[in-house]
């Protein structure tokens, strides 16, 4: 269970989170949805205390994480896999490096073998094949580093998921993949999914609910039949895109 | 994150266990056996400019340039050889540095990295300090050493000056102390270099243009924090002489 309690950001003088309340029940996929730079990493990040709210509340299973210090965090990470905007992986590890990373650190008990046969899994999970194990993160492309991106956070099973735009620059077949995954892992795993993304179709077919972003806003939200009746201008803007992919 | 806030988290982390000793190794290759060849390249004009230039006007003042190995001796253990050496690692290492963390920060690794419990300032700044700490007094001996060597031998050469005639003339100036002192300053100096660089890298904007400011104004913080610490320990030292 995630909740926010009227959360507000502000970095100096600019608000970017202008009170922000809704909440995550287990298991379930919430969209949310928003142009650039509305504040959809930052909302994010809040929940990992990556950044803190300048006021109001953040419920991670009950724990206030809004003002929790640093050492006291680990607990919520560790919960908590996020995949970042950024593949965000480290440039000095191979493919294989990468998503053990996590595994080695959280489960010091695995045998190397275990290891590796859980790097696979998660690799094909997002279509990777193998032979990129040994590849460092520069010599694949943007899309395949978003992939291993995704596949480290999975593969140390967190309970909560929290996605920033993973499919934003994959080509249609990986989105349907990613996009199958992240449902599946609700459905199977009960695992909580937050999903920041501009694809309001794909909302759609797989949200529970869905939460529309307008500068540092909320404008809109309600589950996807709920929100298919929004009058709200930017959510109709949304609806558009995605039943002009429909149609052609 | 406040500059005393990360200079405390970064000491604090750097007396306590663990340590990454592979990693500390290799930055240590890094700073100091890979920044030798140029720094012993511009030391040793230095030393040369310093010789001809001390000559020509001591015997355009006192016709006489009996003085120039001790004066010179005293200009590179004193002030060239720390200085100069400190400032190449500047360029050559905390440039490196401000622009390796900055892209770190705007690509979201050290997210990922406090995502996995793991502390970034220990991760990435303490092994580079211990490094350039380190590499900064092995670096300022060696420097030193060579700089007074190729001083040595630009007097036989240009002014006449034997081996002998230029230590005993050295040795009425300097003494061992003062390469203690020189070695002290190059662990200084070494030592400012990772923290400001990487604390200039934390603190980068996103975009291509936030990890070039973030570069270029950790080059400019490094190098005006050298001159003016190289100006309190020299008053600092000054005082046991
Ligand atoms: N660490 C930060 N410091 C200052 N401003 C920030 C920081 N992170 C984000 N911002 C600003 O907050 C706004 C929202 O950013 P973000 O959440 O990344 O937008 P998006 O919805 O595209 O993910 C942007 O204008 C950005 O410049
Ligand atoms: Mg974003």
């Amino acid at each position: 269970m995630i909740a926010f309690e009227s959360v507000r950001k502000s970095f100096g003088e600019r608000e970017v989170l202008k009170g922000i309340t809704f909440q995550v029940p287990p298991g379930q996929i919430l969209f949310i949805l928003g142009t650039s730079g509305t504040g959809k990493s930052v909302l994010l990040k809040n929940i990992v205390g990556l950044l803190h709210p300048t006021s109001g509340r953040i419920w991670v299973d009950g724990d206030d994480v809004s003002q929790m210090p640093e050492e006291e965090m680990f607990p919520i990470r560790r919960k908590c896999g996020m995949v970042f905007q950024h593949p965000a992986l480290f440039d000095s590890l191979t493919v294989f490096d990468n998503v053990a990373f996590g595994l080695r650190k959280h489960y010091p008990e695995y045998s190397q073998e275990q290891i590796a046969a859980r790097v696979r899994e998660c690799l094909s999970l997002v279509h990777l094949r193998p032979g990129v194990e040994t590849k460092k993160p520069q010599e694949i492309s943007y899309g395949m580093q978003k992939r291993v991106s995704l596949a480290r956070t999975v593969a140390v099973s967190p309970k909560i998921l929290l996605f920033d735009e993973p499919t934003t620059g994959l080509d249609p077949v990986t989105t349907n993949a990613i996009n199958h995954l992240i449902l599946e892992l609700s459905r199977k795993l009960k695992t909580t999914s937050l999903v920041v993304s501009h694809d309001m179709q794909c909302a759609l077919d797989i949200a529970d609910h869905i939460i529309v972003l307008d500068k540092g806003e909320i404008v809109d939200q309600g589950s996807p039949a709920q929100l298919k009746q929004s009058r709200h201008p930017l959510v109709r803007d949304f609806l558009r895109e995605a039943l002009d992919a429909e149609g052609s | 994150m406040t500059l005393p806030l990360f200079l405390w988290q970064s000491v604090r982390a750097t007396f306590t266990a663990p340590y990454r000793w592979k990693d500390i190794l290799i930055q240590l290759e890094f700073v100091s056996w890979q920044s030798l060849p140029v720094i012993l390249f511009c030391l040793c004009f230095a030393a040369i400019v310093t010789i001809m230039e001390s000559s020509f006007h001591m015997k355009l003042v006192v016709q006489n340039d009996a003085l120039v190995p001790g004066f010179a001796a005293l200009l590179i253990l004193r002030e060239l050889g720390a200085v100069v050496s400190a400032l190449l690692l500047t360029s050559r290492v905390g440039a490196g540095l401000a622009a390796e963390v900055g892209s770190m920060k705007v690509t979201e690794q050290i997210d990922a990295l406090r995502m996995l419990g793991i502390d970034p300032v220990r991760f990435l700044v303490v092994p580079r300090l211990i490094a350039c700490t380190v590499g900064g007094f092995i670096l300022s001996i060696i420097a030193n050493l060579a700089c007074l060597y190729a001083a040595m031998v630009v007097s036989e050469i240009k002014l006449g000056y034997s081996p002998g005639a230029f230590i005993t003339g050295m040795r009425a100036f300097v003494d061992f102390q003062d390469l203690v002192f020189a070695s002290i300053k190059g662990a200084t100096f070494g030592a400012v270099i990772p923290l400001i660089s990487c604390y200039f890298g934390f603190r980068c904007q996103s975009g291509a243009e936030g990890v070039g400011s973030a570069t270029t104004n950790s080059v400019v913080a490094s190098s005006v924090s050298i001159i003016v610490l190289d100006f309190v320990l020299t008053y600092i030292f000054s005082h046991f002489y």
